[in-house]
């Protein structure tokens, strides 16, 4: 696993670069407008992310406490390209930070990003060559498949004097934040169903063609929290 | 129109065969380890097997694509893929249209959770509220006639207490006992990293 961290001196660089900022992508009438560094390169935040984010700030702008500061986030993706993990920091204010994290969570990973999971890269955090590992990517290090960390281009937010700089970056492969969200609480209804399709009951025909009473019970129990005695068809059928 | 049959029989050849696959599938999609678009995929693939295999009429076609759209829908409710994705696996049941009302009340109900997780009320209570009122009205009736009133006791029970639920997360009340993406969200995020000047 690439360990991620965004490095301090990007959040300089932004401020830096902010001055000469002049893409305006929602200038709107609602307060804060987004902006990109003009130098920036790479992937940035899709652009139904980044109007998200923009609405989380509008809303709390008025709370925050001073006037600058970066959200260093880390996207954990799976294979799929679903954002299974949101690792954040530097947000002085809880309900703006759970609102970005959300936008966050559901945003679509950019295909161009996908396209680089499936191009090997060594595990080793350290660099080669003054190359990062996305780099390496790219060029094809035969390396041992682990994960690739992407940088994406910084995004701001200007609200007034309140000014965001959102540096964001993609793991992409199986980590521990994806394990960790998949690791929820117990199923009260999974381990019956497996019993109910090893019994008799799983043969029986449900109040519809190729529905079974197992898949009906199963869904009882998703709605009561717990295995139902019995079920309501055309006539009652037992579940257990 | 309604497609309902009488339960309890024995399946036998190619509709056992399909409701055995399906149910093995849902428990292995059920796993912890398995994404809902890896789910998705492996639901797909079984589809478009079962479509040949047995159907020998485009109601049994639509039939097996009602099943799995189901079987969808309910995966969504368990591994939450963002709302969007829980809307498109429900518009899929509505444009199949449902096989009677007992799966529309079941369906319903399932998306309106997916609803509640993501703290989306109104779109909810929208699908949720005419159901209801349906059922409550036959509930009248039946009383009024003195008919048996198990059915609409039956299927109210979970549609009320999802529609509470979803008219108190209307008023911003918290649920006890109920997750959210959001509860989820701050819980899956280092306490430590965020909240700090």
């Amino acid at each position: 696993m690439v360990a991620m961290r965004v490095p301090r001196v990007r959040t300089f660089l932004s401020f830096g670069l902010l001055g000469c900022a002049s893409l305006a992508l929602l200038p709107l009438g609602c307060g804060a407008k987004i902006t990109y560094p003009e130098a920036s390169e790479g992937p940035r935040v899709p652009d139904a992310t980044a109007e998200r984010l923009r609405e989380c700030v509008d809303a709390f702008v008025g709370d925050l406490p001073r006037v600058q500061f970066t959200f260093d986030v880390v996207l954990t993706v799976d294979e799929d390209g679903h954002v299974e993990g949101v690792k954040s920091k530097g947000v002085p204010h809880e309900e703006l930070a759970i609102c970005m994290r959300i936008a966050l969570r559901n945003m679509t990973v950019p295909e161009q990003l996908l396209r680089l999971s499936k191009v090997r890269v060594s595990a080793s955090p350290a660099p080669a060559n003054g190359q990062a590992a996305a780099e390496r990517a790219l060029v094809g290090n035969p390396g041992l498949l682990v994960a690739v960390a992407i940088t994406l281009a910084d995004l701001i937010i200007e609200a007034g004097p309140v000014v965001i700089v959102i540096a964001a970056s993609v793991e992409l492969g199986k980590s521990d934040i994806a394990k960790r969200y998949r690791q929820k609480e117990d199923d009260p209804c999974q381990e019956p169903l497996n019993d109910c399709l090893d019994s008799a009951r799983q043969s029986k025909q449900g109040s519809y063609w190729r529905h079974s009473i197992c898949v009906a019970c199963h869904a009882r129990c998703k709605r009561n929290g717990e295995w139902p005695d019995k079920i309501m068809m055309s006539k009652w059928e037992t579940c257990k | 129109m309604s497609y309902e049959r009488e339960s309890g029989g024995e399946m036998e050849g190619e509709e056992l065969a399909f409701c055995n696959a399906s149910g093995r599938l849902l428990v292995k999609s059920l796993d912890k380890e398995r994404s809902f678009a890896e789910a998705v995929d492996d639901f797909r693939r079984l589809e478009e097997e079962f479509v040949v295999r047995g159907c020998d009429s485009d109601f049994h076609v639509l039939e097996t694509r009602r099943r799995i759209a189901e079987l969808i829908l309910t995966l969504a409710q368990s591994k939450r893929p963002p709302l969007e994705v829980c809307r498109e696996a429900w518009e899929d049941i509505v444009r199949l249209g449902f096989s009677g009302r007992e799966r529309e009340y079941t369906m319903t109900w399932f998306f309106a959770d997916c609803c509640r997780y993501d703290e989306n009320p109104e779109e909810g209570l929208a699908v949720l509220l005419p159901l209801v009122a349906e059922l409550e009205r036959g509930l009248e009736e039946a009383r009024a006639t003195q008919s048996d009133t198990d059915f609409y006791e039956y299927h109210l029970e979970p549609l009320l207490k999802q529609r509470d639920e979803l008219l108190a997360q209307q008023r911003g009340e918290q649920i006890p006992g109920k997750r959210t993406r959001r509860i989820d969200e701050a819980r899956d995020s280092d306490p430590d990293e965020d909240g700090t000047p």
